[in-house]
């Protein structure tokens, strides 16, 4: 028996697969090597060296090892073409850039700084595997080993009861949604005999919704289990919780990357494997994007504290990037691509912004003043803000425009005029910090000064939501859809 | 064939036997300890039915780690009080109705809903259920989830540790 099993040729993963995965395999590396040293890294920069180089070797991995073709690996298990690389660099630079925002975080409170930076990078394993995915399997244990990570994340800072809080919610709510997406996933298969992509594809086309109603369940609770991961109404609840209570630099690690992998994730199953039922995913769709976008807009409008504004805008903003998939068309994938790309560096930079003004940027009613005091800081916050909104020429309008042009293309005229009216509602919410960095009078001292990592991460946000708003055409080469 | 019959019936009967001895003891331990009797005669049906790799999971993962781990919640919490209080709550009539009418479904439906042969997955060659096809299939076309599980297994290890420090620990 034994003797058979060594004689048959094994059909397992050989070195060609192995280039394909490059990026992973470096995060993986340096989180492995991580918690090996943790207990013996006596120096924080130590850890953020390691990690931010990671970054970089990452994502020009990435870049490097990307084949001219699709190719796929591991039995079909992943394929990397132009979608996947365009995420694994989105992903990549989140994590760069969140590990320079964190910088002052971990050092003046107790944090774990191996585990902290090892279980980051292992995160932005599970998401670039998420985007690469062309397997439910693959797909299911990317986003999970994302969510696990994210979730200790959040409460990582164990002396404060408000982040155990928001721990503990964030788990019960993702438990919550891994069973949906998990049964969605048996039921899937139950229904077409496979979990890879073009499996399920050819299975739909032969006998779709129209003929078995029953696929209406799988499709709903796939769909669902993914709107959880990108906090799309009503799947939301968990995110200002998550946001607040986490530290500010864990819940823009959230806001950004989380979501971006979320957007890869049902663009492909949205475009891919569900490919021939897009009336009826178009119509889920649909409605989880109205809602997000009204939701998002509307809550934020009575927050006080500057994370959960953010949360709910990034909940608006998950809407928006919904958008592009009602189409089901290549071009409004790539639309949601761009908007995903510039939102992370928007939100980033907001959440960034946050940071550098510590305990101060938490709170909405402390930005009073900011602008006689820090006008560098305040101006940088107004580009932010502005690109948040949409107004051009920051990138955040570059963003819109492409969206809401899609939707228009795909005839979804209502949801186009809702998301323009939505705007400016939510206009009035980022404009209101606006007014009181610029026209109130300062009421405490200066913030401290800002560590200098945190200010090249905030300028690198910026320098991209500007350049994306100058030449927006100039993601388009990159943004092309599976 | 008649053996085997004989056997299935011991293991079913004694399965359900000791699941309502498992719920009706006093003695939380007793109780565990009956659980313990289920999941070694369920493993036996397992056995039964070719998946050797399901009947040795089944041992090692539910009766070695899961119930130890419950007998030393049970013993580490030494709740009194629990085993003074009537094992059954007001509402018990109610949940075995439904527990009867699941299983009256189950009976009902078995004949209605037999698996179409087209509908089943096609997996190539007879899958016996064996260990050795088990391993191929891990470390052959799955090996990119198997390692993935894997890192998903140590995320959650590191988190435990992470989250489970004394507070105000620097590490």
């Amino acid at each position: 028996m034994i003797g058979t099993v060594v004689t048959q040729k094994a059909s397992g993963p050989v070195l060609d697969d192995l280039v394909l995965v490059v990026p992973e395999l470096i995060f993986v590396g340096t989180a492995l090597l991580l918690i090996l040293i943790a207990r013996r890294i006596r120096k924080t920069p130590v850890a953020i060296v390691l990690t931010v180089a990671a970054a970089v070797a990452a994502a020009l991995s990435a870049v490097w090892f990307a084949p001219a073709e699709p190719t796929t690996g591991f039995a079909g298990m992943i394929t990397v073409d132009g979608y996947a690389t365009f995420f694994r660099v989105l992903i990549a630079a989140t994590v760069g850039m969140t590990t320079l925002l964190s910088v002052r975080s971990i050092v003046g409170e107790e944090v774990p700084r191996g585990d902290y930076h090892a279980l980051l990078l292992l995160a932005a394993t599970g998401m670039m595997f998420s985007a690469s995915a062309i397997d439910l399997l693959t797909l299911y244990l990317g986003l999970e080993l994302t969510t696990l990570c994210a979730i200790v994340l959040v409460g990582i800072k164990v002396d404060r009861p408000l982040a155990n809080e928001a721990a503990i919610k964030y788990f019960l709510l993702a438990s919550f949604a891994s069973a949906l997406l998990l049964y969605g996933i048996a039921l899937t298969y139950g229904a077409t005999g496979a979990t890879d992509f073009a499996g399920i594809a050819a299975a739909l086309s032969k006998e779709g919704l129209a003929s078995a109603p029953f696929l209406l369940v799988p499709l709903g609770l796939v769909t669902a289990g993914l709107a959880f991961k990108i906090a799309a109404v009503p799947f939301h609840a968990w995110a200002p919780d998550a946001y607040q209570g986490a530290s500010a630099p864990v819940a823009a690690f959230l806001a950004a990357g989380s979501k971006a992998a979320g957007l890869a994730a049902l663009g492909r199953v949205c475009l891919v494997a569900f490919g021939s039922e897009t009336e009826v995913l178009s119509l889920l769709l649909a409605g989880l994007a109205a809602l997000s976008i009204i939701a998002g807009s509307v809550l934020a409008l009575s927050q006080t504290d500057m994370k959960r504004l953010l949360a709910y805008s990034s909940i608006a903003h998950a809407g928006y990037a919904v958008l592009g998939l009602l189409a089901g068309t290549g071009e409004g994938v790539s639309a949601m691509m761009t908007y995903a790309f510039f939102y992370v560096f928007m939100t980033l930079g907001a959440f960034g912004v946050v940071i550098a003004l510590g305990k101060r940027g938490e709170e909405l009613d402390r930005y009073q003043g900011l602008a006689s005091q820090r006008p560098g800081m305040a101006a940088l916050m107004l580009l932010f803000l502005l690109s948040l909104t949409g107004i051009p020429p920051t990138a955040g309008f570059a963003a819109k425009f492409v969206i809401i042009q899609s939707a228009v293309r795909a005839d979804h005229i209502a949801l186009a005029i809702l998301a323009v009216v939505c705007s400016v509602i939510s206009a009035f919410i980022y404009m209101r910090v606006v007014v009181l960095m610029y026209m109130k009078d300062p009421q405490e001292a200066a913030p401290s000064r800002v560590p200098i990592a945190v200010t090249v991460a905030i300028a690198l946000a910026a320098l991209v939501t500007l350049v994306g708003g100058i030449s927006p055409g100039s993601l388009t080469a990159w943004a092309v859809s599976p | 064939m008649l053996t085997a019959q004989a056997v299935f019936y011991y293991m079913a009967a004694a399965s359900v036997a000791s699941g309502l001895l498992a719920v009706t003891r006093r003695n939380p331990v007793q109780s565990m300890l009956w659980v313990l009797a289920l999941f070694l005669h369920v493993a036996g049906i397992f056995l039964l039915l070719s998946a050797e790799f399901l009947a040795a999971v089944q041992v090692i993962v539910y009766a070695g780690a899961i119930l130890i781990f419950y007998l030393f919640v049970v013993m580490l919490l030494d709740l009194p009080d629990e085993e003074a209080k009537p094992r059954f709550g007001k509402h018990w009539p109610f949940a075995a109705c439904v527990g009867v009418a699941t299983t009256l479904l189950a009976w009902l439906a078995q004949g209605a809903v037999a698996p179409a042969a087209g509908r089943l997955p096609d997996t190539g060659a007879a899958f016996t259920g064996s260990v050795a096809e088990l391993g191929k299939a891990l470390f052959g076309p799955f090996a990119l989830p198997f390692e993935l599980a894997s890192l998903v297994l140590l995320a959650a290890i590191v988190g435990a540790v992470v989250l489970a420090r004394k507070r105000g620990e620097r590490t």
